[in-house]
Formats: structure tokens, sequence, C-alpha cells
């Protein structure tokens, strides 16, 4: 046991989990934006071709592995002209992949809210766009905060993956640092524990949040 | 006819290639209170959902102020305003009782905050809700959150209301409160088509019953008659099986 390593890279180790949270972040915010869209839109009339080019992207992006898709975006992409920096593929990939779930969420949180508060709505004068934002949205999002949280949780260990594309985060720095030193046991360790801390820490969050939601909705 | 607010002509509406209601003709003047009865799937809430263009129709018109509610510009010219009241409620729970009724007032109608929550409140005083006004809906009785949603339809202003069984879904001695809140209205002028299987509110309140089975109108004319003294078999066999004659 030799965990001087880690304190020698102690530095080295928290800025690549920064990098991991700006990832995580970043790639979150731009599924949600693409969850909202496809979710929404799949709740609604569409013609059936855009149904169904949605429902592929989907099935497609949830029934393949994440690393393949990260590899398709970054190595096989080029081959049609399409290059990018290892970095924005890493947004990219899992954005797009969080977001075949996360549409899902969006979906079935929207179907939740009854058909009669549309209905209200349209009534009252409301055209599509402002029943979603002020009478749909306020109550599909309560519904919808706690799975997304869960989809924050699993982005942040996936995130993990795009150490392949040669990018310094968490995962990435700790193969670096086991390749100098071969101390598979105390790096290893080390890095589940980061990953622990930060999906624990999540999820207390989310809990607090889901508390105060339910007791909005009770009380 | 001059004061003829509603005009349903040869209304034809089908689901799935089911006849839902056939060649309804049905004449609203202004002030009157119409009452819809009939027996369960005759298509009474669908008649009062292609009136508010929540169904579309197969063919017919439907005029409302000698205009077509299919019109482009409908919603846009006054005069020209339909207010529905459902067996649900279907308040907005994320709205407080002033919200629900203020809200819709800045959103379609883009009214200035301070004069839709004065309009609002005076629709509050109307059906006696004043200390509720901070309330959430889920903090109300049913017969409370039907008379906010009364309130709320009232807010625009319209021609005409339709109540679709607004008692529905409550316990009988919340539908009294509920009652008065639309015989206040009645005593205002204000012009009423109402769904109900309330026979003894239909006959106090109702200028004319319309009697609907199998999504036709079988019998219309006044309380008295068809209550008492129907032509129609069938609205004959409908009030014995609900019991009002023996
Ligand atoms: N969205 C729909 N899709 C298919 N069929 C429908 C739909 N809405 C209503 N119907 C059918 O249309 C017929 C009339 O229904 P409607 O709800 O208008 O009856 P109703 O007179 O209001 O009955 P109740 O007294 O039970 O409320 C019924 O046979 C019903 O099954
Ligand atoms: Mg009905």
């Amino acid at each position: 046991m030799n965990f001087e390593i880690i304190a020698d890279n102690l530095w080295f180790l928290l800025s690549a989990a920064l990098l991991t949270i700006k990832i995580t972040i970043l790639s979150f915010i731009v599924a949600l934006f693409i969850s909202f869209i496809v979710g929404t839109m799949r709740c609604e009339k569409i013609p059936n071709s855009v149904e169904k080019m949605l429902s592929i992207y989907v099935e497609i992006f949830r029934g393949t592995p994440l690393l393949i898709q990260l590899f398709f975006i970054y190595y096989g992409l080029p081959s049609v002209g399409i290059n990018m920096p290892g970095f924005l593929a890493a947004i990219l990939g899992l954005a797009l992949n969080s977001a075949a779930y996360m549409s899902e969420i969006i979906r079935a949180s929207i179907n939740a809210v009854p058909m009669g508060q549309k209905e209200a709505s349209f009534v009252l004068g409301y055209n599509r766009f402002q029943s979603l934002l002020h009478i749909v949205y306020p109550q599909a999002i309560r519904v919808a905060i706690p799975p997304l949280m869960n989809s924050f949780s699993s982005l942040l260990k996936e995130s993990s993956l795009v150490s392949v594309l040669a990018i310094t985060e968490l995962t990435r720095i700790g193969n670096l640092i086991y390749t100098r030193t071969y101390r598979a046991f105390e790096i290893y360790l080390t890095l589940g524990i980061i990953y622990f801390v930060m999906t624990y820490t999540v999820s207390v969050i989310s809990k607090k949040i889901e508390k105060r939601i339910n007791k909005a909705y009770v009380s | 006819m001059g004061n003829q607010i509603l005009t349903i002509a040869g209304l034809n509406k089908s689901f799935n290639g089911v006849k839902v209601l056939q060649e309804i003709n049905l004449d609203v003047n202004n002030r009157e209170i119409i009452s819809i009865i009939g027996p369960s799937g005759s298509g009474k809430s669908t008649l009062l959902r292609c009136i508010c263009k929540l169904e579309c129709i197969d063919s017919g018109v439907i005029l409302l102020n000698g205009r077509s509610i299919y019109q482009k510009d409908f919603a846009k010219k006054p005069g020209t305003k339909i207010g529905m009241v459902f067996q649900q409620f279907n308040l907005f729970p994320h709205y407080t009782v002033l919200e629900n009724i203020a809200r819709p007032l800045m959103t379609v109608r883009r009214i200035d905050k301070e004069s839709a929550i004065e309009t609002a409140r005076t629709l509050i005083r109307k059906v006696k809700l004043e200390n509720k006004e901070a309330s959430f809906p889920r903090q109300l009785s049913g017969g409370q959150m039907q008379r906010v949603a009364i309130a709320r339809a009232l807010a625009m202003n319209p021609d005409i209301m339709l109540f679709d069984e607004p008692t529905s879904a409550l316990d009988p001695e919340l539908s009294g409160e509920v009652f008065q809140t639309i015989i206040d209205l009645a005593r205002d002028g204000m012009t009423m088509i109402i769904v109900t299987h309330e026979m003894s509110f239909a006959e106090e309140i109702s200028n004319r019953i319309v009697f609907m089975d199998h999504g036709m109108v079988i019998e219309e004319g006044n309380p008295e008659t068809i209550f008492h003294s129907p032509e129609k078999e069938r609205t004959l066999s409908f009030l014995k099986r609900i019991r009002l004659i023996s």
C-alpha cells in the first residue's frame, strides 16, 4: 500500500474531477435542451415521418453502447467530412445518448399532465405554445425532476468513457498515473471514491429537491 | 329572431366512423337557459365540446352571434366568446385561486397585471370566495373548486356559458353552493347551456329542456311539458328510468 502516490497527484486528480463535473454539466444542459424538444414533439400531433425519425433516434441511441457512439462520432464521422475536437465529440456523444433516455422522461411527464388541463387552457383561449409554456411544462417538470436527477448521476458516471477520446478527465488522469506508477489498487480505489462522493452529493441534493416538491404538492 | 346568440344547424359528428351526433339543430336565445338531459352516452358532452371547439365536427354549422365559430379570427372579435365549465373542474394546480382567474387574462388577453387582479377579485367576490384567493386548488373543497372554475370562465367575459355536469363530481351537500352560483348567474342574465342529471335543478332553472338520446335531439320544450307530459315515448321511458315519473 502506498498512498503517497495519491497525495503527490492529488491536485492533478482534483482538477481532473473538476473537468469531469464540467463535462457532465455541459452535456446535461445540451441533453436537456434536446430532450425537451424531442419529448415535446413526440407528445404533439406531428407528421408521421418526423415522429418516425425521432423514434429511430431514440431507439438507436438507447440500443447501442455509448462507447461505440463515441468512437463513431470521433473516429467515424471524419470519413464523411465531419471533424470535431475530442472535447466537442465527447459532449455531443454524451448529450445525444442521455437525451435519448431523457426525452422519454419528458414525454412521460407531459403525458402525466391530465388532458383536462390542456382542454381548460384551450377553452380559455391559450394557443398551443402558451398552453405548453404556462400550463403543461410547470406541471410536467415537477414529475420529471426526480428521474432527471437520476439521469444526471448516470451521466456523471458514464462520462468516464470519454477518457477514450484522450480527454484528461478523471478516469483518463487515473489511467495516466497508473501507467507511470503501476499502483492500480490505490489509484482505482481513489477514483472510485471520488466518483462516489460526486454521485452521492447529487443524490442528496435530489432527495432534498424531491422533498420540497412533495411538500408543495401535499400541504 | 334578432336575439339569437347561438345557432346550431345540421351538426354531425362521429368518432372512428361511429355516429355520435346526428343532424343536431339547436337555437339559443339571449339570456336563455337550456338544460340538456339524456342517458349516458347520448352525446351531451360531445355536443358541448363541439360548441367550444374541443372537438371538430364532420358537417353542419355553429354560429355565435351570427358568425361561424370556425372563422379564422373568431376568438379575437369581441362578442364571440364561449365559457366552459367541466365536471372535473380542471383548475390549474400550480396557480392560486387568484392566479387561476387572473393569469389567463394576462396570457390570452394581454391585460396588465393590476387590472387582471382587479377583475379576478371582483369575480372571486361574486362566487363568494374572498378568503380563499391565496389558496391553491388542492386546499379547496370540490364545491369551492367548481366556483373558482366558474369565476375563471366568467373572467373572459363570455357571451354564453356551457356547463358539463358541473355537480356530478360533488357530494350532494356541496352541489347546492354550485347551483346557487349558477342561479345567481341566471339572475344576471347570462345565457347558459347546462348538461345535468339533476332533474329538479334543471326544472327549476331552465327556460327550455332538451332531451337527447343516441346522438339526436328527441324532444325539446319548456320544463313543465318535458318533465310532466312529454310527447315522445323515449323521453317518457328515460324519465321513468330515473324515477321522476312512476
Ligand atoms: N374521444 C372519443 N373517442 C371515441 N368515442 C368517444 C369519444 N368521446 C366520446 N365518445 C363516444 O361518444 C358517445 C357520446 O359520448 P358523450 O360523452 O358525449 O356522452 P354523454 O351524453 O355526455 O354521456 P354521460 O352522461 O355519460 O356523460 C359515447 O358512445 C362515447 O363512447
Ligand atoms: Mg358527459
